[in-house]
């Protein structure tokens, strides 16, 4: 009995022990984790810098340090550098340091193929290095003569990115002799010919990009592709309407005042229209279905595309083109958006105004009207079919339609 | 032999009941496991980083057990006294280390065995949980054409299935019943790595016979490093040679790395995992580098014994 007290009484005391040890590392632990969670919130303010990927040894030196764990290297690095790249995307987007990051994994692991894409989808594409784009693929064609995809992503990089067709057809007939090459590749020199062939790449790559994306679940290739596509679509539009409005002039001898003025004197060529809506509803609807994107590539492709359009192309953001009224068909810039149409009639502004104030400098009073301050007179159109309002009193210039701005 | 087998079994037996060996099997075991987590991170190479981090974890860790479980087995022996129940039998000593050094592979071959399992299990699984494969499993085309989301029920029917498929396949690729490119790649990488470890295994026994557990864990990771670096060390000799040698010292400087890229192990020979992401090279099972593990383990060990047969127990 008594035994059975003692026993009952070392238990509880061996209990109380062992609380009493568990209650004492929590009691040192817990500050820990406390100090840690305000560094953690230091940490989350600071503004991420990646710039620590330029103090990198270079691939071969790493190559000897990892002691043939180089493809494990490789791919650490490579989640480093997607995270450099996040990084950048949301402060900077300057992607220039990350090219070391990309030169190091493909120097450790030569067939990393989604390195060099990737790489050259960085440098290019957002960053505007296209050379350094390129170099990446140039790199992993020597690395990797029988694969199809750099050649291929190297054509596009040169014809859509630098515009340099006789580059870009190197690259495609190179990719063309690979032995996994799909049929696509070479649709993509008979492109080549066309006088619109560089957006209908640039198009058909994005498109790839972006259904590929989906099926990979990868939001940043997504991102990227969804948004390249319209700016490409854009583009091609505004070269559609450019080339109609050089026409307008030689037929008729004047600028188009109005974007419509180009339908109604029928000197829109019949052009490939992608309608946007049709676009991306369809990638809605075939997402909202089980199965890989990929496999709809030809039927969206199909669905986009009307052939000889000559209707007034739109927008593939909801916006409206207009011309832009201090410039003329000949340059580049003339057919804007409305974002960049108002940039631009701010700056239209910005400069009558600032005429009007030197000569007010100068002669100790407003212009009568504008034609003391332009030679033969102010012939810019509003370009909202209103009128400039000219006021000598004050020298207030603005637009009847937008006093505004 | 059958001395052997029974030192073998009961070095085994002996190293089963180390708990390093746990403790790094549950590691490697983990790391797998993250793989995924670790896939979610990346763009495009999900498949490529789940494969090289178990690659990676399986030869890595492969390689702690053969240097922490090996470097202990014959000295601990010494050190507790326990040989002289052992070699007081009628058991010759190239007896005792052969055995000892079996046991060790077997316990490394099954732990490899182990993650390998675990390893193309989750290689099944996450094919199991791509989007499209789980997409077409999951959604119910109704009659107006619109696609039924799946229930809760149906998730987890669906996840318990996978997990039950993933293993079941896993076993079938073991057993060589069911095989795709990939894991079929994968089984060979995994067997070149073994060639690997019977030879740092091999080490770790010499080492031991003469050594402290600590000096013998050092020499095999130097080992080991010098091994991974053999190809280097005959273009250091080639690129001097080519140079010319001015001096003598120049000329014995080739000749000793000449001889060194001879007779250290070439491990670079058993290194197949960058193949398994190039494209159309098919991993082949080649004579020459089987022969060599064999050939170069039988003499490691060989002189293991050798030095084991002169050592004084007293």
């Amino acid at each position: 009995m008594e035994n059975n007290i003692t026993h009952k009484k070392n238990a509880a005391k061996n209990v109380l022990d062992y609380t009493w040890r568990i209650l004492l590392f929590f009691l040192i632990f817990i500050p820990a984790v406390f100090i840690q969670n305000k560094q953690l919130n230091i940490i989350r303010k600071k503004p991420r810098i990646y710039r620590q990927s330029l103090y990198l040894p270079s691939g071969k030196n790493i190559r000897l340090i990892s002691i043939g764990y180089d493809r494990f290297m490789a791919d650490f690095i490579w989640l480093r550098a997607i995270q450099a790249f996040g990084g950048h995307w949301e402060s900077d987007r300057n992607y220039q340091s990350i090219y070391h990051l990309f030169d190091v994994i493909t120097d450790l692991d030569p067939g990393f193929i989604e390195a060099y894409t990737f790489g050259n989808l960085v440098m290019g594409d957002e960053g505007g290095h296209q050379r350094l784009g390129l170099e990446l693929i140039n790199k992993g064609i020597i690395k990797n003569p029988t694969n199809y995809l750099l050649p291929y992503w190297g054509g596009y990089a040169a014809f859509w990115q630098m515009d340099d067709p006789v580059l870009a057809k190197y690259y495609y007939t190179r990719a063309l002799k690979a032995r996994d090459v799909p049929n696509f590749v070479s649709r993509i020199l008979t492109y080549m010919e066309l006088k619109s062939g560089r957006y209908q790449v640039a198009f058909e790559k994005y498109l790839r990009d972006w259904l590929e994306g989906i099926d990979n679940q990868d939001d940043i290739v997504i991102g990227i592709a969804s948004e390249r596509i319209l700016d490409v679509i854009d583009e091609w539009q505004r070269y559609i309407i450019t080339q109609a409005a050089k026409k307008y002039v030689v037929e008729t001898g004047k600028n188009p005042s109005d974007i419509a003025d180009l339908a109604k004197a029928g000197v829109i060529e019949p052009y490939t229209m992608i309608d946007t809506q049709i676009l991306l509803a369809k990638i809605r609807q075939y997402s909202a279905q089980p199965g890989k994107m990929m496999n709809h590539y030809q039927e969206i492709l199909d669905a986009c595309i009307r052939e000889n359009a000559t209707s007034l192309p739109k927008h593939p953001r909801g916006l409206w083109y207009f011309f832009n009224p201090s410039l003329n068909p000949e340059n580049t810039g003339y057919v804007v958006d409305m974002v960049r149409y108002l940039e631009s009639m701010q700056n239209l502004l910005s400069a009558v105004r600032k005429r009007i104030w030197t000569f007010y400098k100068e002669k100790g009073r407003h212009p009568y009207d504008l034609s003391e301050i332009y030679k033969d007179s102010f012939k810019i159109p509003e370009p909202f079919g209103g009128k400039w309002i000219y006021s000598p009193y004050d020298g207030a210039f603005y637009s009847s339609v937008m006093p505004a701005y | 032999m059958s001395k052997i087998w029974a030192i073998a079994f009961n070095t085994f037996k002996e190293a089963v009941r180390n708990r390093i060996l746990y403790i790094l099997l549950v590691f490697a075991l983990l790391i797998m496991a993250s793989s995924g987590i670790v896939g979610e991170l990346t763009i495009s190479a999900r498949e490529r980083i789940i494969t090289d981090l178990g690659i990676t974890s399986i030869n890595f860790f492969g390689l702690l057990i053969a240097i922490f479980v090996g470097i202990g087995l014959v000295y601990n022996e010494l050190d507790k006294k326990t040989i002289y129940t052992i070699v007081t039998k009628p058991i010759d000593r190239h007896q005792f280390l052969i055995g000892k050094y079996l046991g060790l592979l077997l316990t490394i071959y099954i732990n490899i065995l182990i993650m390998v399992f675990f390893f193309l299990a989750v290689i099944y699984y996450q094919g199991y949980m791509d989007f499209d494969v789980m997409s077409k499993a999951l959604w119910v085309e109704q009659a107006n054409g619109e696609w039924a989301s799946p229930t809760v029920i149906s998730y987890f029917m669906y996840y318990a299935k996978a997990i039950v498929f993933s293993l079941a396949k896993a076993f079938g690729t073991l057993t060589l019943l069911y095989h795709s490119p990939l894991t079929q790649g994968i089984l060979l990488v995994v067997f070149y790595g073994c060639l690997e470890l019977a030879i740092i295994t091999g080490f770790a026994i010499l080492y031991s016979s003469f050594s402290t557990p600590t000096l013998s864990a050092m020499l095999t990771v130097l080992t080991f490093i010098i091994g991974r670096l053999n190809a280097d060390i005959i273009v250091f000799a080639d690129r001097m040679k080519e140079k010319g040698f001015e001096t003598s010292t120049q000329k014995m400087k080739y000749i000793f790395a000449w001889v060194a890229a001879h007779v250290t192990p070439n491990l670079w020979l058993f290194n197949r995992r960058t193949s398994l992401a190039v494209d159309n090279v098919e991993i082949r099972l080649e004579a020459y580098p089987v022969l060599y593990g064999i050939l170069y383990s039988a003499a490691i060990l060989y002189l293991a014994v050798h030095i084991f047969r002169k050592r004084n127990f007293k």
